[in-house]
């Protein structure tokens, strides 16, 4: 019996967790459409605010209200997250990198193809980890870099209210927390233990990644 | 069994590996800025200072020379025309050597003026107390405002930079208060507490908000008065009032 009643709290928890995750998706948006910047689409942020908010809506309402299956969604969902992101450290560094950016976009590309072999309906971890793995690279690079130009050129007076930082730092969080779980989903999925007990880590870093783009969005000066 | 409990173990350590990386990379970035944020700081004072320096000595060479050498050569010049209007003789009229002599004298005033402006001459030599007695005599004179002075300080030892700077700080204030506030008084007092001297001004003119004013002022008057106190490490406090303003400005004793 305290063994159940543990397991409902876990549930409970996790729960709270995903609906105030998929709530804080939509808050970026919000901010942006408060400030007049929603469209302004040559911000590199932008196009990942939007496709941020557009995965809350659809989880929120096609996945937990509706239950339509996501798998479709999340191999859909993948490829637009490589190219916002690809979008944001490409704008970041423009008119540095295009080279380097330009291989990463190939290798992503022929990953997201590789992983459609990978693909099984109501089992899409291997697909997932195949495009989150070169994903997680491209942003190691992109952090890695923004870094680099920090300690070198010394122009950014306070971190604190510099917006990039809040972005930088929220895709640093967010994919490098989330590489094992994503890398280590299908043995755990296909295992005898309990998948929420490791879920919960992607819950938590995707609410650092919403509340760190939201904060970076009220940051953001004026176009 | 055994492998599932592996499995676990292996994935949480993996995680916290990656959390503690990234949580140290933060740390590392976050450190350095502030690093670097406090040394540009420095510099920049540093830099402020060079040129307030410049400034006040700059200030102090043109007063100077104003004195010396324009208000000079504009006394004979008057002395020549009163000789030549009491002696009143050929071509020359009255009436037009008096012009010229009211005009001379208008002239030398606005230098000496100038001149007071850029350096009062007493700063240096009598301090800042007498300095803002003379200053307050003079604007209660140009313009028709009251002025009560409260010294509670006998003298003052502070340097002749921080002087100047306390002086231009406080010029710029009361001159802000007539000429946008529409004050018609001012109360000005020093005070001394332990290792601390406060400057109160107070005025009943329009109420304005100084900090506001600093984010959104196009001019360089309150901008002034902030980096000029920044660099003697005094500062500037409002206090909110029914009717006018209220500013203290506290120095710290730095023996």
């Amino acid at each position: 019996m305290p063994q159940k009643q543990c397991f409902n709290k876990t549930i409970t928890l996790y729960y709270i967790f995903l609906y105030t995750a998929l709530f804080t998706g939509i808050l970026p948006l919000l901010v942006l459409f408060l400030k007049k910047r929603a469209f302004i689409f040559n911000r590199p942020i932008v196009p990942f605010i939007w496709l941020t908010t557009i995965a809350s809506l659809y989880e929120l309402v096609g996945s937990i209200i509706l239950k339509i299956n996501v798998d479709y969604w999340f191999q859909i969902y993948s490829l637009l997250e490589l190219l916002t992101i690809l979008y944001f450290y490409f704008k970041l560094f423009q008119p540095r990198f295009k080279t380097a950016l330009l291989l990463v976009f190939t290798l992503l590309t022929v990953t997201y193809c590789v992983s459609f072999y990978y693909w099984v309906e109501y089992s899409s971890f291997i697909a997932k980890a195949i495009n989150k793995t070169p994903l997680t690279f491209l942003v190691l690079l992109g952090s890695f870099w923004w870094v680099r130009d920090l300690f070198r050129n010394d122009e950014i007076q306070n971190l604190w209210q510099n917006p990039v930082f809040y972005f930088v730092s929220a895709f640093y969080i967010y994919y490098l927390v989330t590489m094992p779980l994503f890398l280590m989903g299908s043995f755990i999925f296909n295992s005898n233990l309990y998948f929420y007990d490791f879920a919960i880590v992607n819950i938590m870093a995707t609410l650092i990644l919403r509340i760190l783009l939201t904060i970076g969005v009220w940051k953001m000066k004026p176009a | 069994m055994e492998n599932e409990t592996g499995l676990k173990i292996f994935f949480w350590i993996v995680t916290a590996i990656m959390l503690f990386s990234v949580i140290t990379v933060l740390l590392v970035m976050v450190l350095h800025n502030k690093r670097t944020y406090i040394m540009k700081q420095k510099e920049s004072r540093t830099l402020m200072s060079a040129t307030f320096e410049a400034e006040r000595m700059e200030r102090k060479r043109i007063a100077a020379d104003l004195h010396d050498e324009v208000s000079g050569d504009l006394n004979a010049l008057q002395y020549h025309v009163t000789r030549l209007t009491e002696q009143n003789e050929g071509s020359i009229k009255k009436e037009e050597l008096e012009k010229i002599s009211i005009m001379l004298s208008k002239t030398l005033n606005h230098v000496e003026n100038i001149s007071y402006n850029l350096m009062p001459p007493m700063l240096q030599d009598y301090g800042l107390i007498l300095t803002l007695q003379s200053y307050f005599g003079r604007i209660s004179q140009i313009y028709t405002i009251e002025i009560t002075q409260e010294y509670l300080v006998k003298k003052l030892d502070l340097p002749t930079a921080q002087s100047h700077e306390l002086f231009r700080a406080i010029q710029e204030l009361t001159t802000n208060m007539i000429k946008h506030g529409d004050a018609n008084k001012i109360s000005f007092s020093i005070s001394m507490q332990e290792d601390s001297v406060f400057f109160d001004v107070c005025d009943n003119g329009a109420s304005f908000d100084f900090y506001q004013s600093s984010k959104n002022s196009k001019g360089m008057g309150i901008k002034n008065i902030i980096s000029r106190l920044s660099n003697i490490d005094a500062k500037l406090v409002q206090f909110p009032v029914d009717h006018g303003n209220k500013f203290r400005i506290t120095l710290k004793n730095q023996k």
